[in-house]
């Protein structure tokens, strides 16, 4: 075989390899965003000071999303293949951006609510106050009923229908209805993570004990609330009190 | 503890009433009945407990685990290795139960092997449905929650117990070869791949049927529910131990037919494990530990059925599943593609036919890069189907139906039927249930091949027809009918 032909059979057997490997896991974007952000948001920590929200509405707003979508999206990597192995192969990629625009959109008025909420608390009652309040209700939170519940609605496993639009909507209304129980399971983390000062070890170590409550056989709320107890003595310890 | 065997229970009560096996059996229930503390691991309503409860919660003993009842695996890779361990604890506090009560040590539990070569076997023994026992008394057997005719000596639908699905031309269509796949589309013996799963996803071929139509057939569709019907209830009826023992030989019947023994050997599967009771009544063990029966922990082989030691080819198996591969390879294997769906079908007592409008694959294909075919199989999919009354026991699914043509008429067309057992439980949303519903897929591959060679395969469109085959057809809704091509 000539150097060109075997170098055209190479070009055509990695794209085979591509094309397989994207009918395999066509999350592999969402993956790849989930990590993007994660890199944003140690760049971040590494380059501002501690606690720094300045930059107003807009800029909160969007490092907030960029923090939500670091914790959330490795989340929702199975839901989001689901999504797309149940579409048109044409729209595999469409379907998950529907997906998880509707999943974002109501997880980042979420997160943007919880932060207000636990900077308010702060003005009043000092951080130091307000993280052992979020941790420790956060860690009751975990031995509930309510918790395991939810985290079964977590797993539902449903279907988009329809084509074009009425397909996008459907998508996105899986994504919203995936989120809402996620609110539920996780808003109590994500509260810890703003009042800990969504430090990128802080961060990864809620985002750890949320993935591993997704995917263990069987919900044990111990490490989950170990976890939460270390990263509160964590920054109690070491946070600019 | 030699090994010991468990016996098909009409060969029992032919050789003799209330032969020794079934007389122990009805008095270790009725002492097991007679323990009413619910924290005692040996009480017969902790055990049917551990399958399923609607006991909330909150008013559960002290010191229970979310996982001490309401323990039951569905619609999931678990189902048999689950149930197997769930029968091997029954099966240990009710032999220890007989020793105590002076009886044999090496009392087994029998099997109800509906046969629908032997028609009589269809119903139950007579040793169940009488009132009173051999002793005159109340029979601990007996249920009165069950389907009345079966009590006054109905039988099950041959049909529901035919031991492989049936297939074009009216013969029955062989078991597959694939034990689990990680995808709800992919039709498997064992059932999905999943993790902890009360409520189900898609069952494999044997815990639909005929798994799933006994417990309905036994129970009844309609209200009041008989007790084999429901999860939180089934395992209150005496006949449930006996029906899951012949589920579970079923299974050693499958794992003898295949040339070797394609069960998973992902640590996800075998490394699973599963507690049941307390004390000294504590059974803890892994799916690993239980599948080879004849040895220890488990001991136990059933009348007539080899052990699956040197595998024997058998007949029974789909020769087109050979080329499926190790199982473990599942995990990453390439997923069907959508080419056709229709939304929101809603079922009624009436036979309900759609027109899926399909399309070429367009996904990059394994088969078609490599040698330049194609021949990935082509699944029909009944996605979250759910139902709060089912209304009948089972559906027939038929495709490509000529119009106006009467069904019965083409058997030919006939892809598979589906039990409407554990519907209900995973429409419901709860502590236990996301409420997807389940999902049940067929392999219509064959009945494509042979319209195509008929010249009658319409690549453009698929009509898809659910008919109900009793009842009233109950408020049973079909999420999305989806085509798919492996």
């Amino acid at each position: 075989m000539t150097r060109p032909a075997e170098a055209a059979r190479l070009r055509a057997d990695a794209l085979r390899r591509l094309r397989l490997f994207d009918r395999r896991h066509p999350q592999w974007w969402v993956a790849a965003v989930a990590a993007a952000a994660w890199v944003a948001v140690v760049v971040r920590a590494w380059t501002e000071p501690p606690h720094h929200h300045g930059g107003g509405w807009g800029a909160t707003t969007a490092s907030l999303a960029l923090m939500t979508a670091a914790m959330m999206l490795p989340l929702v990597l199975a839901s989001s293949r689901g999504v797309a192995v149940s579409s048109r192969w044409r729209r595999r990629h469409r379907a998950q951006a529907a997906f998880l625009a509707g999943y974002l959109g109501v997880w980042v008025p979420v997160g943007l609510a919880v932060g207000l909420l636990v900077s308010a608390g702060a003005s009043v009652l000092g951080g130091l106050v307000v993280l052992v309040l979020v941790a420790t209700g956060s860690i009751l939170y975990q031995f509930t009923l309510r918790k395991r519940r939810v985290l079964r609605w977590c797993a539902a496993r449903r279907v988009p229908g329809g084509d074009g639009l009425r397909a996008d909507l459907a998508c996105a209304r899986l994504g919203a209805g995936v989120a809402v129980p996620c609110v539920s399971t996780c808003g109590g983390l994500m509260a810890v993570a703003a009042a800990a000062g969504h430090g990128p070890v802080v961060m990864l170590a809620l985002t750890a004990v949320a993935f591993r409550e997704r995917t263990t056989r069987e919900y044990d709320p111990r490490p989950g609330a170990a976890v939460i107890a270390g990263v509160m003595v964590l920054v109690v310890l070491v946070g600019p009190w | 503890m030699s090994t010991v065997e468990r016996r098909n229970v009409w060969e029992l009560h032919r050789k003799e009433e209330w032969h020794p096996t079934i007389l122990w059996y009805a008095k270790a229930v009725g002492a097991l009945q007679a323990v009413t503390n619910l924290s005692d691991p040996r009480s017969w309503l902790h055990l049917a407990n551990i399958h399923g409860t609607d006991t909330p919660r909150q008013q559960w003993p002290a010191g229970f685990t979310d996982r001490t009842w309401n323990a039951c695996q569905h619609g999931s890779w678990y189902f048999l290795p689950w149930h197997r361990i769930y029968l091997h604890h029954f099966e240990k506090i009710v032999r220890k139960t007989i020793v105590d009560l002076q009886g044999p040590a090496d009392w087994a539990l029998p099997f109800w092997n509906y046969d629908p070569a032997d028609p009589e076997t269809l119903g139950l023994p007579p040793e169940f449905t009488d009132r009173t026992g051999k002793d005159g008394k109340p029979n601990p057997l007996f249920r009165a929650g069950r389907l009345a005719a079966i009590n006054q000596g109905g039988r099950v639908p041959a049909s529901d117990v035919e031991l492989t699905v049936r297939g074009p031309n009216g013969q029955r269509r062989p078991w597959t070869r694939r034990f689990s796949s990680p995808s709800t589309v992919v039709p498997t013996f064992g059932g999905v791949q999943t993790g902890w799963e009360h409520e189900g996803l898609a069952n494999g071929q044997l815990e639909n049927e005929p798994h799933g139509m006994v417990h309905n057939d036994v129970g009844g569709v309609t209200p009041p529910f008989g007790l084999m019907t429901r999860f939180e209830t089934a395992a209150q009826d005496p006949v449930f131990w006996m029906h899951h023992s012949n589920v579970d030989r079923l299974w050693e019947v499958w794992r003898n037919a295949a040339n070797d023994d394609p069960l998973p050997t992902s640590s996800n599967w075998l490394g699973a494990r599963f507690t049941f009771g307390s004390g000294t009544s504590l059974t803890r063990l892994t799916v690993g530990e239980v599948l080879r029966t004849t040895d220890a922990p488990l001991e136990y082989r059933y009348t007539d059925v080899p052990v699956p030691v040197t595998p024997v080819a058998g007949p029974m198996l789909a020769e087109a599943d050979d080329a499926v591969g190790a199982p473990e390879a599942a995990a990453d294997e390439v997923p069907p593609e959508l080419v056709g769906s229709v939304d929101g079908v809603a079922l009624g007592a009436s036979p309900h036919e759609v027109t899926i409008e399909t399309a070429a694959p367009q996904a990059p294909s394994l088969a078609e890069a490599e040698d330049g075919t194609d021949e990935a199989p082509t699944y029909l999919a009944l996605e979250n189907v759910t139902a709060t009354e089912p209304g009948t026991h089972r559906y027939t699914v038929h495709v490509a139906l000529p119009a106006g043509a009467d069904r019965g008429d083409h058997p030919e067309r006939e892809v598979g039927r589906f039990s409407t057992f554990g519907v209900v439980e995973a429409t419901r949303r709860d502590d236990e249930h996301s409420g997807a519903g389940l999902t049940y897929s067929f392999d219509i591959t064959p009945v494509v091949a042979e319209l195509q060679a008929a010249g009658e395969w319409d690549p453009d469109r698929l009509t898809v027809t659910v008919t109900p085959d009793s009842g009233d057809g109950g408020d049973l809704q079909i999420g999305r009918i989806g085509v798919y091509r492996g």
